[in-house]
């Protein structure tokens, strides 16, 4: 695993620093120029990332950009204590789930998550269990 | 003493430090992106369905038949017309429709000044795509929302409506350390240029009709200057016209300042990252990837008006514009290796000093770049038999002996590609040099039937193995006092020893770092 506790195709950024990338990018243009600088400082593998393959920055802020998920990604992560609302989300939150999603999950939960938060970070991914898991131990391991 | 000599003229001239300038060009980069995914997504909220849907039924059938006349085969021009008349009743049912315009928090989409971008952001405001599709039906928001939900209320009629935004990252031109402009600017003379409008295709006439319904409440067919251009100090300081996107239904996306910029060559591409061929590239690249639809016919009438506009902007009238500028040169300006194509002629005049002068300029595809024959070889050209220079310059010595002789300058068409001789098959001889060298500064310099292996023990390998090979020189180093060093830079062999020698050297690097291991031991 190269980038230091990044999630797999984000430049190495945490999966907190993705989101509200994501979201300042499709909700809340006043704040891009600050979040910027921010993700350039504390990230600054992202600059030669940016100047030499620019397409790389974009794919990553599209890919889960205009995802329906991303509203319940937002109560997971306004949520001072994950499990509340966690559990929050999961009233608002139905999906159908099918076979192989219901495994993957329930895999993702036997590495020791809420079901609910395993859910979300699931679909978040696009249904990648793999890089789900990464995400998962990465920044919610406690 | 000298340094701080330099260091007070530095803050005399307000100007920042090289690193705070390169950091600047790349930051500019990234907001560049950022604001350019902005779009994108806003262009993707737009087609919506659900919004789509409901937006329709605004709109009366009585426009809507405007909005879509038949074609005029008598006079194009009368169906053009009713689609003006349509596009206008829009545009009022639309300011209707629009109940409260919030005013931006902060500056929105405006430009930031270096000074601003570090402070601290909302975090909490942040709009989805059903908050965008639920504020946009009941008609409130800021005046870049009403833009953009007028875009979805033309699309809903199937008009073929783009998304027009004009990005503001911060002036990577400005490089002063502190900024002295008064920031006492009205917010209606800030704000007074919209950044967000709407651009509709016009089949009849096969150009872009702009609409800008919220800002200017304006329609206008540009034919040289555009309404929407920002004019004043005021609405200049936030407001600098450089990289206009037009987001179209398929996903398309289009860079089309040229539209909108009147001195796009002389003032406009200054300000752009395009303006070196490092930041045009890497420009493409970013609007490739979010280019999404293939070329139509409409691109190429949208390119063919854009060669138009760059064909009438013509001359600049000042010293300044004419630097570096795409098109023009000032004799002047032309350097010690360049002249005027035999047979060419200036293309006009710049008067200066208040008249009393009139400086030659000449159109820059009539100047021919000139090398000297060695500069030539270092590009892998040789002279033509019989070809003769075309200027003479004093030759560039550093030793003051020589300081009378002059050098012959050929242009490109003077020279060919230089075709080095074959290895000999099948032992393998290459010709080399007097130094015992083959001189590759570009790959076409190779032989062809022989190849260029890169690394420090190519030498040792190939004499280990006994095989035909010349050490490769690839360029030149310049030392402190006069001398040049020649930069090995590898070996050349035939072909057909490729596979021998880089088996050889991974032996030898097995061999060193075996050995490296052992003394650790």
């Amino acid at each position: 695993d190269g980038a230091q506790g990044g999630v797999p195709g984000s430049i190495g950024l945490t999966m907190e620093d993705l989101l509200a990338l994501r979201q300042v990018v499709s909700g809340n243009p006043e704040a891009l120029a600050p979040l910027l600088e921010s993700l350039s400082s504390r990230y600054p593998q992202l600059r030669e990332q940016i100047m030499s393959n620019p397409e790389v920055f974009v794919s990553m802020l599209l890919e889960a950009v205009g995802d329906n998920l991303q509203d319940a990604m937002t109560d997971l992560e306004t949520g001072d204590d994950p499990e509340g609302a966690a559990a929050a989300a999961e009233g608002a939150f139905q999906v159908e789930l099918t076979e192989s999603d219901e495994q993957a999950i329930t895999r993702l939960c036997e590495l020791g998550f809420e079901r609910a938060v395993a859910i979300q970070v699931y679909f978040a991914c696009g249904k990648n269990e793999e890089i789900a898991a990464n995400m998962l131990l990465n920044d919610y391991v406690d | 003493t000298r340094k701080t000599d330099a260091k007070v003229t530095k803050k005399a001239r307000n100007v920042v430090s090289n690193d705070e300038r390169h950091w600047r060009r790349y930051f500019h980069m990234t907001c560049l992106i950022g604001l350019m995914v902005h779009g994108y997504v806003r262009n993707d909220w737009i087609n919506n369905i659900k919004l789509q849907k409901k937006l329709c039924k605004l709109v009366p059938d009585k426009i809507l038949q405007n909005l879509h006349p038949e074609k005029d085969e008598e006079l194009p021009l009368r169906s053009t017309r009713k689609l003006l008349d349509g596009l206008k009743m829009c545009m009022e049912i639309w300011n209707k429709h629009w109940k409260i315009t919030k005013s931006y928090e902060g500056t929105g989409c405006y430009m930031k000044l270096w000074d601003e971008i570090r402070v601290p952001y909302n975090k909490r405001s942040r709009l989805t795509e059903k908050e965008f599709v639920k504020q946009v039906l009941k008609g409130v928001g800021d005046r870049d929302m009403a833009a953009q939900g007028f875009v979805a209320l033309l699309r809903s009629c199937n008009v073929n409506a783009r998304l027009i935004m004009s990005l503001q990252p911060p002036d990577f031109c400005d490089l002063k350390v502190t900024d002295t402009r008064s920031r006492h600017v009205s917010p209606s003379t800030l704000f007074k240029y919209p950044i967000f409008w709407c651009e509709v295709w016009d089949k009849f006439s096969k150009k872009w009709i702009t609409i800008d319904a919220i800002n200017l409440k304006t329609i206008e067919q540009i034919k040289t200057q555009s309404k929407l251009e920002p004019r004043g100090t005021g609405s200049y300081q936030r407001n600098l016209l450089r990289y206009v996107i037009g987001f179209d239904r398929k996903k398309g996306v289009r860079d089309v300042t040229r539209r909108y910029s009147y001195w796009f060559n002389c003032k406009c591409i200054r300000k752009r990252i395009t303006k070196d061929s490092y930041g045009d590239e890497w420009y493409a690249k970013v609007l490739k990837r979010l280019h999404e639809r293939k070329r139509t016919r409409m691109d190429d009438y949208e390119d063919e008006y854009f060669q138009q506009r760059d064909d009438s902007e013509g001359m600049p009238d000042n010293i300044q514009d004419l630097k570096n500028h795409p098109k023009y040169i000032l004799e002047k300006d032309l350097r010690i290796n360049q002249i005027v194509k035999p047979g060419c002629k200036e293309c006009g005049y710049l008067n200066v000093h208040n008249k009393k002068d009139l400086w030659k300029v000449y159109e820059r595809k009539n100047i021919l770049d000139l090398k000297s024959a060695r500069q030539w070889y270092m590009e892998g050209r040789i002279l033509k038999v019989g070809c003769r220079s075309m200027k003479k310059v004093p030759k560039r010595s550093r030793s003051a002996k020589e300081e009378d002789e002059e050098e012959n300058l050929y242009s490109r068409e003077d020279t060919e590609l230089y075709v080095p001789p074959l290895a000999s098959e099948p032992d393998g001889k290459i010709v080399k040099n007097a130094f015992g060298n083959i001189e590759v500064f570009v790959p076409s310099m190779i032989p062809y039937n022989c190849v260029l292996i890169k690394s420090d023990l190519a030498v040792k390998a190939a004499r280990l193995l006994h095989i035909e090979h010349a050490r490769a020189v690839t360029s030149f180093k310049f030392e402190k006092g006069r001398s040049t060093k020649p930069v090995i830079g590898g070996i050349v062999v035939a072909r057909w020893f490729k596979d021998a020698v880089l088996c050889a050297i991974e032996g030898l690097e097995n061999t060193v770092e075996q050995e490296n291991f052992e003394r650790r031991e």
